[in-house]
């Protein structure tokens, strides 16, 4: 758990993102100079219609593309300019990812699926690494599924699974790309309600995009992107 | 790599069963073939360097006067060993601890006579009792069984030097008429003459008895006849020498070439992996002893020319059937390792998104490889292991290039072929899947999150 967390406090810090895509001959301007800070704590959405620059600005902050100028401050370091294997060990200790298609192993358990991100971990235990896998998965609430795979869980179960793995390296910040997309309005809810509850109880930074309304008035901030380009 | 990562690398071989089942055979079949080849060519090896250095009596050493090799079939006498040098180099043989046997030989040219026909001979004269010795050494009965035996009759030991005993090899038994050898004759039977040649009953009488005239030049320069008895036909084992070649004593071709000289003293060791060593010091002492002489391995060229030139053509067609092999299961490998990296390039996107580096991810996929291959590895060798056994009981016959007769397709492989192909076999997987996987782990989180490589 973050039990030292500083809520409120700015830890990640965009400037002048610019983020453009080549198709073919046509360049695709997916940021065109975004400003942001997050602050710890908070429970923050991005919202925007497809194609406005969600994906990629969370994509950004979780070091796993490179903006084309601008800079990116993770705790006050500048992260577009760290080795790959930097971001990797940045990713691994700091950043939990929440996916839309939950991307668990098919062939791992979901004790496994969780551990995953742990395994790489090698400042942890073998017996902090069950201690911390098993907390993650009672944190979501399927202690009793921990020997199933997921082709054995619900879709909600599914994405429970993928939070938990996110949760389970106590990271700093979750980012979570429409992670209810996949989901029907009850389960979809209820993940929501998780993270909350996880938000308020672990003190983890949730930054998540969606297109779902029901969700925006149940968030601490709005970000709204639009044609890559964030708006009050 | 931790134990949970190669949990999953060995679980993940049960996802596209079908494809990994694919992948793992070729993978075993072409590691089984490899253990076959190997095996042909440990067998071909054994089979012609026995033949060599035993069947031939060539011997692990040659010594030969200086210049012998090349001028002694010009001027015999000049250049071959006299009996001063042969005393001498047996003297210093004799001392040396790592020497099986050793012997002087004598190789000549002649014709042989059936008092209707001559035909030309090769001749070569070796005391019976090294002959002996050699036809059941180990490596003799290990490798070249059959032609250990002679085909007809008894060993050259086991007949006195004066009745001037002679082995024919089949071919030339055969041209002489002389089907017949000296212990399957009645005691009593006394050499036939033969006075018309074109008679009807010609070819009876001269394969009557075991008689046999041989005729050549001798090294000083007169013409020299002798008479002997054929006491055994054999097999040459190579076409070139069938219809000619003639084993004797030594004592009888020093006769016929009116001679105590010797074409060549050769040497058989114990331990033939220190033969360069055993042959530097030989030539240290043949100097020592003031010998002018010049020492030839048995794999020399020059002195076993059917060894090298079968073995290099055999090296070289091995050579290419291994490449071919090989090109098959790396590109096998490669268009599986290809697609399964394809089809998984989101779940690479997400565990580099959870922190694996880009080695991690390659090192899951080389795990994975390497578990398939091991299991596949294993799998080969135990197709391998029934198939030279069913190929080795079944004895196929088929005929060989310059082999007299037929060989029987034997395969003889051994820890190090087996050992050697199976790390073939992995280092191959290996690199295979790390070239494909290679760029797959370079390319951009995001897009491979989006469920494509570009």
């Amino acid at each position: 758990m973050n039990s030292n967390v500083k809520t409120g406090e700015t830890f990640v810090e965009l400037k002048g993102l610019v983020k453009n895509y080549r198709l073919g001959q046509t360049v695709v301007s997916a940021l065109r100079g975004v400003d942001l800070e997050l602050h710890r704590g908070e429970f923050t959405a991005v919202i925007g219609a497809s194609g406005s620059g969600k994906s990629t600005l969370l994509n950004m902050i979780g070091s796993i593309d490179n903006p084309d100028s601008g800079s990116i401050k993770f705790d006050g370091v500048e992260i577009t300019q760290l080795s790959d294997d930097a971001k990797s060990h940045l990713r691994n200790q700091k950043i939990g990812f929440i996916f839309q298609s939950f991307n668990l192993i098919p062939v791992l358990n979901v004790e496994e699926n969780v551990e995953l991100p742990l395994l790489i971990n090698h400042s942890i235990s073998a017996i902090e690494r069950s201690e911390r896998v098993a907390a993650a998965i009672a944190d979501v609430g399927l202690s009793s599924f921990m020997k199933n795979r997921p082709d054995q869980l619900s879709g909600g179960q599914r994405q429970r699974v993928a939070i938990a793995r996110a949760l389970a390296g106590n990271p700093d910040l979750v980012l979570a790309d429409e992670p209810t997309a996949n989901l029907d309005s009850t389960n979809s809810g209820k993940i929501i309600d998780l993270m909350l509850e996880l938000n308020s109880r672990r003190k983890v930074t949730f930054l998540f995009s969606t297109h779902d309304a029901n969700l925006m008035n149940r968030v601490s901030r709005i970000v709204n992107i639009q044609d890559g380009v964030i708006r009050v | 790599m931790r134990a949970g990562q190669l949990t999953m690398a060995l679980r993940n071989l049960s996802r596209n069963k079908r494809r990994n089942f694919a992948t793992g055979a070729a993978i075993a079949a072409g590691f089984a073939a490899l253990i076959a080849l190997g095996g042909f060519v440990n067998r071909m090896e054994n089979y012609l360097r026995v033949y060599t250095i035993y069947a031939t009596r060539v011997g692990h050493i040659n010594i030969y006067k200086e210049h012998g090799f090349e001028r002694f079939s010009t001027k015999p006498k000049l250049y071959s060993l006299d009996e001063h040098d042969l005393r001498t180099i047996e003297d210093i043989v004799a001392s040396m601890n790592n020497v099986e046997m050793h012997g002087a030989q004598i190789v000549g040219m002649g014709i042989i006579g059936n008092g209707c026909r001559t035909v030309p001979f090769i001749a070569n004269g070796i005391d019976p009792s090294i002959d002996l010795l050699l036809r059941n050494h180990s490596q003799m009965r290990k490798w070249m069984p059959k032609l250990r035996d002679f085909d007809k009759g008894r060993g050259l030991w086991n007949y006195d030097e004066s009745q001037g005993a002679i082995a024919l090899s089949n071919g030339l038994a055969r041209l002489l008429g002389k089907t017949r050898v000296f212990d399957e004759l009645p005691k009593d039977q006394k050499s036939v003459v033969v006075v018309d040649c074109s008679a009807p009953d010609a070819k009876e009488k001269i394969s009557a008895d075991t008689n046999v005239q041989l005729v050549a030049g001798g090294w000083s320069g007169m013409m020299s006849a002798l008479d002997g008895e054929v006491v055994a036909n054999f097999a040459s084992a190579v076409t070139e020498t069938n219809n000619s070649a003639i084993l004797t004593s030594l004592k009888l071709l020093q006769k016929l070439y009116d001679t105590q000289n010797a074409t060549f003293y050769s040497i058989w060791l114990k331990n033939p992996k220190d033969l360069s060593v055993d042959r530097a010091k030989l030539e240290d002492k043949l100097a020592a002893a003031g010998l002018k002489t010049e020492l030839y391995p048995w794999m020399d060229e020059s002195v076993a020319p059917f060894y090298t030139g079968t073995m290099q053509f055999i090296y070289v067609m091995v050579g290419f059937i291994s490449f071919v092999l090989a090109a098959v299961v790396i590109l096998s490998i490669f268009n599986s390792a290809t697609m399964t990296i394809i089809e998984r390039s989101q779940e690479i996107g997400m565990m580099r998104s959870l922190g694996f580096t880009r080695r991690q991810i390659r090192q899951l996929f080389v795990a994975e490889m390497v578990f398939l291959s091991v299991i596949s590895v294993v799998c080969g060798g135990i197709v391998a292991t029934l198939r030279v056994f069913i190929v080795n009981s079944l004895g196929v016959p088929y005929k060989a290039p310059g082999i007299a007769g037929h060989m029987t397709l034997q395969l003889a492989p051994n820890l190090l072929i087996v050992s050697t192909s199976a790390a073939l076999t992995l280092s191959l997987a290996i690199l295979t899947t790390l070239i494909a996987v290679w760029s797959v782990a370079k390319t951009n989180i995001a897009t491979l999150l989006l469920g494509s490589q570009r």
